[in-house]
């Protein structure tokens, strides 16, 4: 089975590289989820969403943590709301 | 990214009796013998023996996510893989490039997922493009369907047909309504061209610069289109955290989502999602078309403005032109 497309970025050179985009892509998501009231950490090459009372789901790829988001938050983390759209640019690195 | 001998597949859909078979009689005709391998529902029509055709009965599986869009076309996996095992086995000549003919109401959108999910097949198949045949004679019966639009939504090449029963002005009128639709599509007359050829780069690639700020909607369908163009470099990383939570909160109304981005590197970064389904993104080597980036959406029962005005923001940008021009 082939990674998850999100996980990994055309023209990666090495694992500085590989790495580097990790930790963008980590900032984006974090933002986004920040922004439904949900928390993001890294754990061993996954990622650990949770609501912040307590609750964490882990997840391999971007595609399960934003199912993760949605079991926790009861809604998805929509980027078409204002909110979030504005988090995300907030977040550049 | 896939290595190398990977494979074309051309997708060529349109409803039953939009000149799909035509359309193919045509394109093979000065085919070299072998060339083509091509997988149909109904062999007997096409009459050029020097071809390998495949019947396929389109068996679908729907996957425990119960999403539509997500379905696994069986047939066609089990299909390719005989192919496969045939030109291993050399018992046939191996085929340049695999043509999948689906019927009138089919959507594309899972021959998409279906390559992309398959382990064995994803490593030597790609989708090439997807050619949709566009009726010129029946336009208006046609464009009122729910299967058309997505159809038109999933092409990357659109093809006139039937312009000669027409009349070259329902058949410009045409042209210009599903360029409006789908602005990222290559639209050709069916007669005028092989519309199978490959685009010189892969699917969401071809897009053709687009206005602006564009806007179409269809009352009558709930589709409605949206493009935007951004002068300033985005983030890749934005960008496939954007899109992944897009599609997952909004995947089954998001008939097609197609973007040229300007990400800084030497060429432009492809980015192409049908419904739930993306492309694997790649880097061109170099820009054929002035360096920014463009995003289109085709929605379905929902506003696609919603999604360039987030992209937009999300990306820091402003758009130069007002929004809402409607096309």
């Amino acid at each position: 089975m082939r990674p998850h497309w999100s996980e990994h970025a055309p023209g990666e050179a090495d694992a500085a590289q590989r790495r580097r985009h990790r930790a963008a892509r980590t900032g984006y998501a974090r933002a986004l989820l920040a922004a439904h009231g949900l928390t993001l950490a890294e754990w061993q090459g996954s990622y650990l969403v949770g609501n912040g009372r307590g609750r964490t789901v882990m997840a391999g790829d971007l595609a399960v943590c934003w199912a993760a988001a949605e079991q926790l938050a009861g809604r998805p983390a929509d980027p078409l709301a204002e909110k979030a759209a504005t988090a995300l640019a907030e977040a550049r690195p | 990214m896939r290595g190398a001998g990977v494979r074309p597949l051309v997708v060529l859909s349109g409803f039953l009796g939009s000149g799909k078979t035509t359309l193919l009689r045509r394109a093979l005709a000065g085919d070299e013998a072998g060339g083509t391998a091509v997988l149909v529902n109904e062999v007997g029509e096409i009459g050029l023996d020097q071809h390998q055709f495949r019947h396929i009965a389109e068996r679908t599986v729907l996957l425990d996510n119960g999403c539509l869009c997500c379905v696994v076309r069986e047939d066609l996996v089990q299909a390719l893989r005989e192919l496969v095992d045939l030109e291993e086995s050399g018992a046939a000549p191996r085929a340049r490039r695999v043509v999948v003919e689906t019927t009138g109401l089919a959507d594309p959108a899972p021959i998409v997922a279906t390559i992309d999910r398959d382990p064995v097949l994803g490593l030597r198949f790609e989708v090439g493009s997807v050619v949709v045949t566009c009726d010129a004679e029946h336009a208006r019966e046609h464009a009122a369907m729910p299967e058309w639009q997505a159809q038109v939504a999933c092409a990357d090449v659109i093809a006139i047909t039937k312009a000669d029963r027409a009349g070259g002005a329902a058949a410009a009128a045409l042209g210009e309504a599903v360029a409006r639709r789908n602005p990222a599509a290559r639209v050709v007359d069916a007669r005028a061209a092989d519309a199978l050829a490959l685009p010189a780069v892969p699917p969401g690639a071809g897009a053709r610069p687009v206005r602006e700020h564009d806007h179409d909607h269809d009352h009558t369908t709930g589709v409605s289109t949206s493009s935007v163009t951004l002068e300033r470099p985005v983030d890749p990383a934005l960008v496939t955290v954007w899109l992944t939570a897009l599609l997952h909160a909004h995947g089954p109304s998001l008939l097609r989502v197609k973007a040229l981005l300007d990400t800084g590197a030497d060429g432009p970064l492809v980015l192409d999602a049908v419904q739930h389904t993306v492309y694997e993104p790649r880097h061109l080597a170099e820009w054929t078309t002035p360096r920014r980036s463009t995003l289109v959406a085709i929605a379905r029962d929902l506003d696609a403005r919603l999604v360039t005005r987030s992209f937009t923001r999300a990306a820091g940008q402003v758009v130069s032109e007002p929004e809402g021009a409607t096309a």
